[in-house]
C-alpha cells in the first residue's frame, strides 16, 4: 500500500516551529496571555450574572446577523442625514478605491491612523503608499510595528512580541539612535512624533467598533486617545467598518461594551468611548468637515450563508487568544495572515483564500480544548467551527487517507475485528490501524514522547478469561 | 434611495446578504436563546456608598484626582492646583477653555491672572499648544468614574483632548450609576461627538506596562461640584 | 443493586486495561453488579476529531447499538473511566448522526445519553464506601479538557480522590496537549504544551499527576518518560482502587 504523509500542514508547522524556537516571545506571550486572562476573570465578576450577560450578547448578535440588511440600511440613512458620506463597498478593492479617491479629491498627501485590523485585511495602506501618501499608524503598538515593518502578533497589544529593548531598537531608526529603553521615556517620544503627524494630517481612517443603526453613530473604543484624535484633529475622518459590525440600539450597545472591554484586557471599561455621528456641526470649532463611512463585505456575506454565521458575531475582543494553549506557545504570525488565535484559524480560510491559499490549514491549530468557546463573551462555538473546518477539508483530504480512516472504521465497527485488532501490534497499530498507523507523520510520536506500550492482554480477553 | 453623499451600490450590496440569509442553514450548532426586548439593564454586583463616593473612588483608583466643589473659593482652589500642576515651565501657563456652561464662571477670573494666558478656543492647532484643557461634562458614570464631554455643549472636541492636563467640571447630580443609564438614554439627534472618559490616556503595548499620556491628556482631574 | 456496564474505552482496551479491572472494583465494592458492554467497540472520536464524520458515525453506530443491548440486559447505567469518551456520546453523537443523514440514531443516542456516566460522575451517586483517613497522598489532579467544558464536572474527581483518603491538588486549567491526531501533526506544539503541564506540575512540588483521561495521561506520562522527569502517573480508576485496597 503506497504511504503518503498525512495531509497538513509544512507550512503551518514551519511557523509554528520557528515561534517555538523563539524562548522570549514564549514569556511574552504566556505573560500577556495570563495577565489579560485573570483580569478578565476579576472583571466579569463584576456582573451579577456574567452568563446571563454573555447570553444576551450571543442573542444580540444573532438578531443582528437575522435582520442585518435592514439595520445597515438604517445606519446608512442616519449617518447621511446627519451629514455623513457612505460607501458601499462589497470588495476590499473596492474599500480601498474609495479611500484614495476621497485621497486624491483632497490633494492628501498624509494619512493617520487609528488601529483597524480591516484595514490589514483589505490592504489599504500599500495600496495608498503606492499612491505617495504618507500612512501613519497610531495607535502606540501599530506604530512600533509599522517602523519594524512586521505584523501585530496580538489584536490587543500588536508589538508584545517586542521587549522595551527591541522597542527602543525599533524607533532608533526614527530618533536617529538616542532612545533609552526607559517604557515611559519610549512613550513620550512617540507622543512628540505622532502628535506632529495628527496636526499635520490630511485624513485620519479609523475602524468603527459597532455602528449603532438607531442613530447613525459609530463607537469606538481606545485606550490611548489615538482614535480620537484621529477621528477629530484632520480635516477629513474615513472610518472602516466591517458590515457585521453594527448593532439595533444603544441598549444592544449598552450590553457589547460592558463586555468588550472586560473580555479583552479586563477593563471595565476602556479609557475612551466615542461616538460619532457625521462631520463637524456649524459652530464647532474642530473635527472634521467631511465624514465618510466605508461599509464592507470582502467575503462576510458567504459567510453569513453557510454554516460558519456565527462567526460574524466575533467582536475583536481578543479573550479566544488569551485563553488558547496553541496561540500562548506558537503566537499571532504563525497564523499567516491578520487575524490570530481560535477566531483566526476559522475566520482566515473563510476570508483570506486569495491571500492565503492554504488556510485551510489552520483548523489544525487547535487541540479542541473548548476553551476559546468558554471565553467568548458572544458564545461563538469556535472549537465546533474548527471541526466543522476539518469536515470541509476531509473532503478534500488526499484520498489515501480517507481511505485509511474508513479501514479503521470497517475494522472497529465488528466487534470480531475489533477484537482481534487489539491484540497484535504496538499500542499505535492498535489505536489506529494498520493503514493510519503506517502513514508516516504518526511516527512522529517518539520524537518528543515515549512509545505507549501495548498490552500484553487486551482488557475484552483478560474480562472474558475470568480476570478481576 | 440613494444621495449625492453615497457611493456603491446600496440595493446590490444588500441583496446579496438578503440571498446568503436566506440560503443559510439558520440554525446554529448550540441553540441561540431568544432575544429579550427590551433588554434588561446589565446589572452588576452592588457597590457601596453614595453615587459620587463611588465615582471618586473608581476615577482615583484610575489616577484621576477628584475634588469636590462647594462654592466660589473651592472652585478656585481646585483650579489653581490643576494650574500648578499643568504648569510646563516659567511662562505663563495657557488654558484653553470650551463652550461648556459651566466654563463661563472662570473666563474672567482666569482672564484676570498675570499666570494664565487664555487661549481662544478657535481650532485644533491652537487647543494642542495649550498646557490645560477646561471641560463641562454633560454627565457622569460612578461604577467606572467616568465623564461624558458633549461636543455640542463643548463647542468641539479637542479642548479634552489635546492639552496634556484635562479639568472636567461635573455636576455630581448627573452621576448615574452604570454606563448603561447613559447609553440606553441615548436618542437621535446626537452630536457629532459624544465621548465617555475614564481616567488619563494610557497605554500598555511596551511590555504591558502602564504609561499615561500617549496621545491623549496624561492627567485628569474632576471638580465635583456638589 | 445497581447493575453497571462498563464501557472500557479503546485505550483501556488496548493500552490499560488495568484501567479497565481498576474502575470494575471500584464499582464493585460500592456495591454495583459490574459487567462489561460486550458488543461495544469505540464511541469514534478520533475519527470525528479529524473531520471524517462518516467513519466515526459507522463505529459510533455499533457502540451504541452496543449500550442499548446493555441496557435492554438490565443494566442500569453504563460508566466510562474516561471524560473524552463520555462527552463523545452524550454531547456529540446526537449532532453527529444528523450531520450523516441517520436522524433514527440520533433519536436513539440522545435517548441513552442521560444513562451514561462518566466514572467520578458515577461514584458521586453511589453511597460512599466508608471514608479513608488521609493515606498521606498527595496529587496532583491534571483536569482534562472535556471533563471541564463539555461534562462540566470540576469537583467530582476530587471529591472522588478525597473520598479515599488521596489528597487531589487540581493543576491550572490547561490542555495537556494531546488533541487526537493534533498530537502528531503539530507535534512541536503539542510537545511544548505537554511541558507546560509538567513544567507547573514539578514547579509545585508534585510527584505524581491522576487523571480521568487515558488520553491526557498517555501524552503526559510518555512525555514525561522521554524527559526523564520524576513524575509517577495514575489514572483516576486505577488511584482509588490502590487506596481502597490499602
Amino acid at each position: 500500500m503506497t504511504t503518503q504523509p498525512i495531509a497538513i500542514t509544512p507550512r503551518l508547522r514551519a511557523r509554528t516551529t520557528a515561534a517555538l524556537g523563539d524562548e522570549r516571545l514564549g514569556r511574552a506571550l504566556s505573560n500577556a496571555a495570563d495577565t489579560f486572562e485573570q483580569r478578565r476573570a476579576i472583571a466579569t465578576a463584576a456582573f451579577v450574572d456574567h452568563d446571563q450577560v454573555r447570553n444576551h450578547a450571543r442573542s444580540i448578535r444573532a438578531d443582528v446577523l437575522s435582520r442585518l440588511p435592514d439595520l445597515l440600511e438604517e445606519f446608512a440613512d442616519r449617518v447621511i442625514a446627519a451629514g455623513g458620506h457612505v460607501c458601499w463597498a462589497p470588495t476590499a478593492s473596492d474599500a480601498t478605491n474609495y479611500v484614495r479617491d476621497v485621497a486624491r479629491r483632497r490633494g492628501a498627501k498624509r494619512v493617520v491612523k487609528g488601529k483597524s485590523m480591516l484595514s490589514e485585511e483589505i490592504a489599504l495602506n500599500p495600496a495608498l503608499e503606492a499612491d505617495g501618501i504618507e500612512v501613519t499608524e497610531t495607535d502606540l503598538g501599530e506604530w512600533i510595528i509599522q517602523v519594524a515593518n512586521e505584523t501585530p502578533s496580538h489584536i490587543i497589544v500588536p508589538a508584545i512580541h517586542r521587549d522595551r529593548g527591541q522597542i527602543r531598537d525599533a524607533l532608533n531608526k526614527v530618533a536617529g539612535g538616542d532612545l533609552t529603553d526607559v517604557p515611559e521615556e519610549l512613550a513620550a517620544f512617540a507622543r512628540a512624533q505622532l502628535r506632529a503627524k495628527f496636526l499635520e494630517a490630511d485624513i485620519g481612517i479609523t475602524g468603527v467598533n459597532f455602528g449603532v443603526a438607531s442613530t447613525g453613530s459609530c463607537v469606538l473604543v481606545t485606550n490611548e486617545g489615538n482614535g480620537r484624535l484621529t477621528s477629530s484633529v484632520p480635516p477629513v475622518h474615513i472610518a472602516l467598518m466591517g458590515m457585521e459590525r453594527v448593532v439595533a440600539d444603544w441598549d444592544q450597545l449598552d450590553v457589547m461594551l460592558a463586555l468588550l472591554p472586560r473580555s479583552a484586557t479586563g477593563q471595565a471599561v476602556t479609557t475612551y468611548v466615542s461616538a460619532m455621528t457625521g462631520p463637524r456641526k456649524d459652530g464647532e470649532r474642530d473635527g472634521p468637515d467631511e465624514f465618510h463611512l466605508v461599509i464592507v463585505d470582502n467575503g462576510r456575506s458567504a459567510v453569513a450563508g453557510s454554516e460558519f454565521a456565527e462567526m460574524l458575531s466575533c467582536i475583536r475582543c481578543g479573550a479566544c487568544l488569551n485563553v488558547c494553549p496553541v496561540y500562548r506557545q506558537i503566537g499571532g504570525h504563525a497564523y499567516g495572515w491578520v487575524y490570530s488565535g481560535p477566531m483566526g484559524a476559522v475566520l482566515t480560510p473563510l476570508l483570506a483564500q486569495r491571500e492565503y491559499t492554504t488556510a485551510n490549514e489552520l483548523a489544525n491549530a487547535s487541540s479542541l480544548c473548548g476553551a476559546c468557546w468558554e471565553a467568548c463573551p458572544v458564545g461563538i462555538p469556535l472549537q465546533d467551527m474548527l471541526l466543522a473546518q476539518r469536515r470541509r477539508n476531509a473532503a478534500d483530504v488526499r484520498p489515501t487517507e480517507e481511505a485509511a480512516w474508513n479501514a479503521w472504521a470497517a475494522t472497529w465497527s465488528r466487534t470480531g475485528t475489533y477484537w482481534a485488532s487489539l491484540r497484535t501490534g504496538n499500542a499505535v497499530q492498535r489505536l489506529l490501524g494498520d493503514n493510519l498507523a503506517r502513514l508516516p507523520g504518526v511516527g512522529r510520536w517518539t520524537d518528543g514522547r515515549a512509545l505507549p506500550p501495548a498490552a500484553e492482554v487486551s482488557f475484552r480477553d483478560a474480562w472474558r478469561r475470568g480476570d478481576r | 434611495m440613494t444621495s449625492v453623499r453615497e457611493t456603491g451600490d446600496r440595493a446590490a450590496f444588500l441583496s446579496t446578504i438578503r440571498r446568503a440569509i436566506a440560503a443559510s442553514h439558520g440554525q446554529f450548532t448550540r441553540p441561540v436563546e431568544p432575544l429579550v426586548s427590551p433588554l434588561p439593564l446589565v446589572e452588576y454586583v452592588a457597590e457601596h456608598g453614595t453615587l459620587a463616593e463611588q465615582f471618586t473612588t473608581a476615577l482615583t483608583l484610575l489616577g484621576g484626582v477628584v475634588r469636590r466643589v462647594v462654592d466660589g473659593t473651592t472652585l478656585a482652589a481646585v483650579v489653581d492646583d490643576a494650574l500648578g500642576f499643568a504648569r510646563r515651565d516659567d511662562e505663563r501657563v495657557r488654558v484653553v477653555l470650551s463652550d461648556d456652561p459651566d466654563c463661563d464662571r472662570l473666563r474672567s477670573w482666569l482672564a484676570q491672572r498675570d499666570d494664565v494666558e487664555v487661549l481662544d478656543y478657535d481650532n485644533a492647532a491652537t487647543v494642542a499648544t495649550a498646557d490645560l484643557g477646561i471641560t463641562g461634562a454633560r454627565g457622569a458614570v460612578a461604577l467606572t468614574g467616568s465623564v461624558v464631554v458633549d461636543a455640542a455643549f463643548a463647542g468641539g472636541r479637542t479642548v479634552s483632548l489635546l492639552p496634556p492636563v484635562h479639568l472636567v467640571l461635573v455636576d455630581a447630580a448627573s452621576i448615574v450609576a452604570a454606563p448603561g443609564d447613559l447609553w440606553r438614554a441615548m436618542r437621535a439627534p446626537m452630536p457629532s461627538n459624544l465621548v465617555q472618559i475614564t481616567g488619563p490616556s494610557r497605554s500598555a503595548d511596551i511590555e504591558l506596562i502602564i504609561t499615561l499620556g500617549v496621545h491623549g491628556p496624561r492627567a485628569l482631574w474632576v471638580g465635583l461640584l456638589t | 443493586m445497581t447493575n453497571v456496564a462498563l464501557f472500557p474505552t479503546c485505550i483501556v482496551d488496548a493500552v490499560t486495561p488495568a484501567v479497565g479491572f481498576a474502575t470494575a472494583r471500584v464499582l464493585t465494592r460500592r456495591g454495583c453488579e459490574v459487567s462489561v458492554a460486550e458488543r461495544t467497540t469505540c464511541c469514534g472520536q478520533p475519527a470525528w476529531n479529524a473531520g471524517q464524520a462518516a467513519a466515526a458515525a459507522t463505529v459510533a453506530r455499533t457502540t451504541l447499538r452496543g449500550f442499548e443491548e446493555a441496557l435492554s440486559h438490565g443494566a442500569d447505567a453504563i460508566v466510562v473511566p474516561a471524560g473524552s469518551c463520555t462527552t463523545m456520546v452524550r454531547v456529540f453523537w446526537a449532532e453527529l448522526f444528523e450531520l450523516v443523514g441517520e436522524h433514527d440514531a440520533a433519536r436513539r443516542a440522545r435517548l441513552i445519553a442521560s444513562k451514561v456516566y462518566e466514572l467520578s460522575e458515577f461514584l458521586r451517586t453511589c453511597e460512599p464506601v466508608e471514608t479513608q483517613p488521609p493515606v498521606g497522598e498527595q496529587v496532583r489532579y491534571h483536569p482534562s479538557c472535556h471533563m471541564l467544558r463539555e461534562l462540566g464536572l470540576r469537583d467530582e474527581p476530587i471529591a472522588a480522590l478525597r473520598g479515599c483518603g488521596i489528597d487531589a491538588d487540581p493543576g491550572p486549567e490547561r490542555c495537556c496537549g494531546f488533541g487526537g491526531l493534533f498530537s502528531v501533526k503539530l507535534p512541536e506544539v503539542s510537545v511544548a504544551m505537554a511541558d507546560e503541564v509538567l513544567d507547573d506540575a514539578v514547579a509545585d512540588g508534585a510527584t505524581e499527576i491522576v487523571t480521568a483521561d487515558g488520553s491526557c495521561l498517555m501524552q503526559l506520562a510518555t512525555r514525561a518518560e522521554k524527559r526523564g522527569l520524576p513524575l509517577k502517573f495514575r489514572h483516576l480508576a486505577v488511584a482509588i482502587d490502590d487506596a481502597e485496597q490499602r
